[in-house]
């Protein structure tokens, strides 16, 4: 059955290019949800769920990291799993992502086989 | 050994080829900046902040002509439906992953780096004025694209083997 994802970032440009990226990675995607920023995909995830959630960390708003923490206190979406996209440097940014829950990361740039090889154990 | 300044010019040539192959499977190479035309069409440019582990600009500039051919790609041939806030967003998130690729290349593994909000603009190829460091581009063989930076001898006062 096709999975469906939420691609969360506040770059509309980005958004299409994971968006691209998930249909040329092979895997069995569907629907591909799109929000601007965390707070968006929290009002989204309360009346639509997803299989798959990708994220940037660094967005107006509510950021990728307050997007984690809210998320986990939400019953019915706190085990969706997330997987970070961003640009930001450095373990102590992913390492607090994957306190707060998320299940992997993806550095920009990326390729499809990179979606393919961290989201393909996720789904 | 490398020379300094082959390194930084070398990480950031692999930041730029990368970042527009993977995000526009556009062609990007370095070009002599002696040589290289000299853009006087429109102008979208990006400018992002580093601010730590330096404090650093760094400035982007594209002819309005590839940044709407890139568009076209991203958005699937709906670039003509696309207004200037589209591009503006193109070339913001350009520059901020090019930097990024270009920081976690030439910083110590596990070397945390802080950016900015890139801010954007549209401008004339005349007006144009270089920081001094300052690197050439031709993407797709035809048009050129410019990057340049401020302050990147500070990179000298991180105690890493990369020294300008």
């Amino acid at each position: 059955m096709a999975k469906s994802v939420l691609i969360v970032d506040d770059s509309s440009t980005m958004r299409k290019i994971v968006s691209r990226s998930l249909r040329q990675a092979g895997l069995d995607f569907g629907d591909i949800f799109e929000a601007g920023d965390g707070q968006q995909a929290i009002d989204f995830l309360a009346d639509q769920k997803v299989d798959i959630i990708l994220s940037d960390i660094n967005m107006p708003n509510m950021n990728g990291l307050d997007f984690l923490r809210a998320k986990s206190e939400i019953p019915d979406i706190k085990d969706i799993p997330v997987v970070i996209i961003s640009t930001e440097g450095g373990a102590d940014i992913i390492g607090e992502a994957t306190t707060l829950g998320a299940k992997g990361s993806i550095k920009k740039p990326f390729t499809a086989d990179t979606v393919e090889e961290v989201l393909g154990p996720l789904l | 050994m490398t020379e300094p300044m082959g390194k930084l010019n070398a990480a950031m040539h692999l930041a730029v080829s990368d970042t527009f192959a993977s995000m526009a499977f556009m062609d990007v190479v370095p070009a002599d900046k002696a040589t290289a035309p000299r853009p006087e069409e429109n102008l979208f440019w990006a400018s992002l902040l580093i601010h730590d582990p330096i404090q650093s600009e760094i400035r982007l500039y594209m002819p309005e002509e590839l940044i709407t051919g890139m568009a076209e790609t991203i958005y699937s041939g709906l670039a003509d439906e696309l207004g200037e806030g589209a591009k503006k967003d193109l070339i913001a998130e350009l520059v901020n992953t090019l930097v990024g690729r270009f920081l976690g290349e030439i910083l110590p593994p596990n070397r945390s780096f802080q950016l900015g909000l890139p801010e954007t603009g549209l401008m004339k190829g005349a007006e144009l004025a270089l920081f001094d460091q300052s690197w050439h581009f031709v993407a797709d063989g035809r048009s050129t694209l410019i990057l340049t930076a401020t302050e990147l001898n500070q990179l000298q006062r991180l105690g890493t083997d990369f020294v300008i």
